[in-house]
């Protein structure tokens, strides 16, 4: 007899069937030490199964059920995993188009500008594909507008400089001012555009650094 | 059983008070210790055990009379919990049903036995141990098992097999095994 065969036995032994010829089985068990351990412990398993306490359900249970029963309470219903799933998405791109939407409607109308767009939504009910290209036009537009306003109010941040009076007993000394950082900004404006899909926070945290990189930034 | 479970099936459809008193008494020992077992929390267990004996009642028309009772209803708490273990947030602590203890307190190592071999069935993946408890705590066969589980025979087998193997092993990582030493094998005291 070998290990696997031994260890059919052992399952026999469990599922509570005699072994009717335990001469070859007795005979590997001295040989192999461990299938001699696992029929050990198997006889122990067994032993304790014997002692496993009862588990008991409580003394009210039963009155609840009956009770319960009687009055033919309803079951809880059974909500298929792929539905709530589903449901879930809907819920998602709905809730992130409405916000969207609050946040459009609210940006357009502190700007005052002309050139805000408003999104559109549709009042009959679109289908998920719909809702999906609705909600990220809603995010683009949103981003933009973001970029622009915060890039706006950067701009007025930047302190213009102060140019210093002549001297009366010299020569006018032209104050040179430095040159306006046009590639400055045009490189703001280009990496606004670029962010467009960044996060709002992200855009402003890159203006003001720009702000703090040079203050003399003077606007043409 | 059959034909005793059809006739108590019968009462229990023309709304018999005496007969869903009878029919809960005769299973709600099994199908609560199902529900513990399996979900690992007694208070679980209580509302699932209610929420299956509602099912069944409901349902009760639809049961096939010439199978036995048991498997069916087994397979419904079965069924619901699995559905409420789907539905919950795990549980990091251990089973609360591991603080039950044996009536007597032995003079030898059972209790520690009882314990291991509890917490070694708590570890167990849930179908293995809902196939170890249907088989050695409920009595049930491999066929009414797969039944109940709704699974083929040979994976009824084959996870009441892997179940095994697992607690022998902790039983014997635990010390609960004795060493035991054949005449073959060399004695190393007399070096």
């Amino acid at each position: 007899m070998n290990c696997t065969e031994s260890l059919e036995l052992l399952q026999t032994r469990l599922d509570g069937m005699p072994i009717r010829d335990r001469a070859p089985l007795d005979a590997h068990l001295i040989e192999c030490a461990e299938c001699r351990s696992l029929h050990a412990a198997a006889g122990r398993l067994t032993e304790g199964l014997g002692l496993l306490p009862r588990i008991k359900p409580p003394v009210h249970l039963r009155s609840v059920i009956v009770q319960k029963v009687l009055r033919k309470d309803p079951v809880l219903p059974t909500r298929q995993p792929w539905l709530r799933r589903e449901a879930l998405y809907v819920a998602a791109m709905a809730a992130s188009l409405m916000f969207a939407l609050f946040l459009g409607y609210g940006w357009s109308g502190r700007s005052g500008k002309g050139d805000s767009k408003v999104v559109v939504v549709r009042q009959e009910p679109a289908s998920l594909t719909q809702s999906v290209s609705e909600a990220s036009t809603a995010m683009v537009s949103l981003g933009r507008r973001t970029a622009a306003e915060t890039v706006g109010q950067t701009k007025m941040l930047v302190p213009e400089p102060i140019p210093t009076p002549p001297q009366a007993d010299s020569d006018p000394v032209e104050v040179a001012l430095a040159p306006p950082m046009i590639s400055l900004r045009e490189a703001q404006e280009s990496m606004t555009v670029g962010l467009n899909p960044v996060t709002t926070s992200a855009r402003r945290a890159f203006n003001l650094f720009v702000r703090d990189m040079n203050p003399v930034a003077v606007e043409q | 059983m059959s034909a005793d479970d059809a006739a108590l099936v019968q009462r229990c459809l023309r709304d018999d008070p005496e007969a869903i008193q009878a029919l809960v008494d005769r299973f709600q020992t099994d199908v609560y210790a199902l529900c513990v077992h399996m979900l690992k929390h007694r208070h679980d267990a209580e509302d699932v055990s209610q929420e299956v004996f509602l099912r069944v009642f409901r349902s009760l028309g639809r049961w096939d009379s010439t199978r036995p009772l048991k498997p069916w209803i087994m397979g419904i708490a079965v069924n619901r919990c699995r559905t409420w273990m789907s539905q919950r947030v795990r549980r990091p602590e251990l089973a609360d049903y591991l603080q039950e203890t044996a009536a007597a307190a032995p003079a030898d190592d059972s209790s520690e036995l009882v314990h291991e071999i509890q917490v070694a069935l708590a570890e167990l993946r849930p179908d293995y141990r809902t196939a170890f408890v249907l088989f050695h705590e409920q009595g049930m066969v491999y066929d009414d098992i797969a039944e109940v589980m709704d699974r083929p025979v040979g994976t009824v087998k084959t996870w009441l097999h892997r179940a095994r193997m697992e607690v022998l092993e902790r039983l014997r990582q635990r010390g609960m095994v004795p060493e035991l030493v054949t005449a073959k094998e060399p004695d190393v005291r007399k070096g």
